[in-house]
């Protein structure tokens, strides 16, 4: 009874798991995680153009089913958002997708996707105070489509690599030719990805919190 | 009573801009297939589009219910803000407590901030120099490293 004081009100009025896809977590602890300080969030932002895999990328090492918030449905995509955007792809990403790894007992780490429109990049600034690092994923087909989050992250000074991700038979540009296409630093890693992989994603989560700890370093003087 | 009215004019000095629209005219309004959520989000916030003062609530921000949020009466809260803490039995963070009520994300921003300061909800520490801290850097990088 105690662990669960609002069950009996709230369940006949609150379906309780209605976000599609969602598995109830398996009540695995015997003893009760609330009332404890939570943990740790680690935010990594996933930035790309439209329909560039970013969902893909994330669900491929979350533990969760990629979750939808509709951020954006309370203010400037109101009217604005015809039906007839959402025929590009049969899951627009109105809002962003994200999804959780949980590290240890005090650390979650959330890949935030960003929204896939340009005119969602209100939502932006939420999506990045905070954020530990970013990943740029890339279509070399359409380069030109990762310009804004290049942009972005370089104008708040976040760190971030660039990721091609892997199409099937796809390969337009090679790395340096993306480097060279991008015109990203010297320090960020131009890296490939197969965002469908589960070990590529880790690999390129790696590149980017390596990049990360060397920045650290280097601030503290111990590199 | 006939001095209310202005010489001239036969409307009433009673709210002088309202027939000048385009919110007073039915014509002017959206039509209904216009309008994607069924009411008005920041009804459930009193209006309001930040949550209480000196509450730092982020979208990553994890929250989990409080022991008083065990032991308070249940009457405290209906509606959206039990939704909220209905999803908060675990550590989940703001943006997923606000996909699992169905809540949008800036809406759910502000319940969540109100509960952690009426003490309902606890909510994780704001991590303030992640990038800074290589201790902390290295423990997530041989987290992930495991996966």
């Amino acid at each position: 009874m105690v662990s669960q004081p609002f069950d009996g009100r709230l369940s006949g009025r609150v379906p309780a798991d209605r976000a599609p896809g969602y598995a109830r977590p398996a009540r695995q602890h015997s003893e009760r995680p609330a009332g404890r300080r939570p943990p740790i969030p680690v935010k990594i932002i996933i930035a790309g153009g439209f329909g560039v895999g970013k969902t893909t990328f994330i669900g491929s090492l979350s533990e969760i089913e990629p979750l939808t918030t509709e951020a954006s449905m309370t203010s400037m995509s109101l009217g604005v958002d015809q039906p007839g955007d959402r025929d590009r792809k049969t899951t627009t990403t109105v809002a962003m997708d994200f999804g959780r790894i949980t590290i240890d007992g005090s650390i979650i780490l959330y890949m935030f996707g960003t929204p896939g429109q340009d005119r969602f990049g209100f939502m932006w600034n939420d999506l990045a105070q905070g954020a530990l690092a970013g990943i740029v994923l890339v279509d070399t087909s359409r380069i030109a489509d990762s310009f804004v989050a290049l942009d972005y992250f370089e104008k708040i000074g976040l760190p971030f690599v660039v990721a091609v991700n892997q199409f099937e038979g796809q390969r337009n540009l090679t790395l340096e030719e993306t480097r060279t296409a991008t015109t990203v630093g010297p320090a960020v890693p131009v890296i490939e990805v197969d965002a469908r992989s589960r070990e590529s994603v880790k690999q390129g989560l790696l590149s980017v919190l390596n990049l990360v700890l060397i920045q650290a370093k280097a601030r503290s003087g111990r590199s | 009573m006939s001095g209310s009215l202005p010489p001239g004019d036969g409307e009433p000095l009673v709210r002088p801009f309202l027939h000048r629209g385009p919110m007073g005219r039915a014509d002017a309004m959206p039509a209904a297939g216009d309008l994607r959520g069924e009411v008005r989000p920041y009804l459930m916030t009193g209006g309001r589009t930040s949550a209480s003062p000196h509450v730092d609530v982020a979208i990553e921000t994890i929250v989990v219910l409080s022991d008083l949020a065990h032991t308070a009466a249940p009457e405290r809260v209906a509606f959206e803000r039990a939704r909220v803490l209905s999803q908060c039995e675990y550590p989940r963070s703001v943006a997923e407590v606000a996909a699992r009520a169905g809540l949008p994300l800036r809406v759910a921003l502000v319940l969540v901030g109100d509960l952690v300061a009426e003490g309902l909800l606890v909510a994780s520490a704001t991590a303030a120099r992640q990038a800074d801290d290589v201790a902390f850097l290295e423990r997530l990088i041989d987290g992930v490293t495991a996966l």
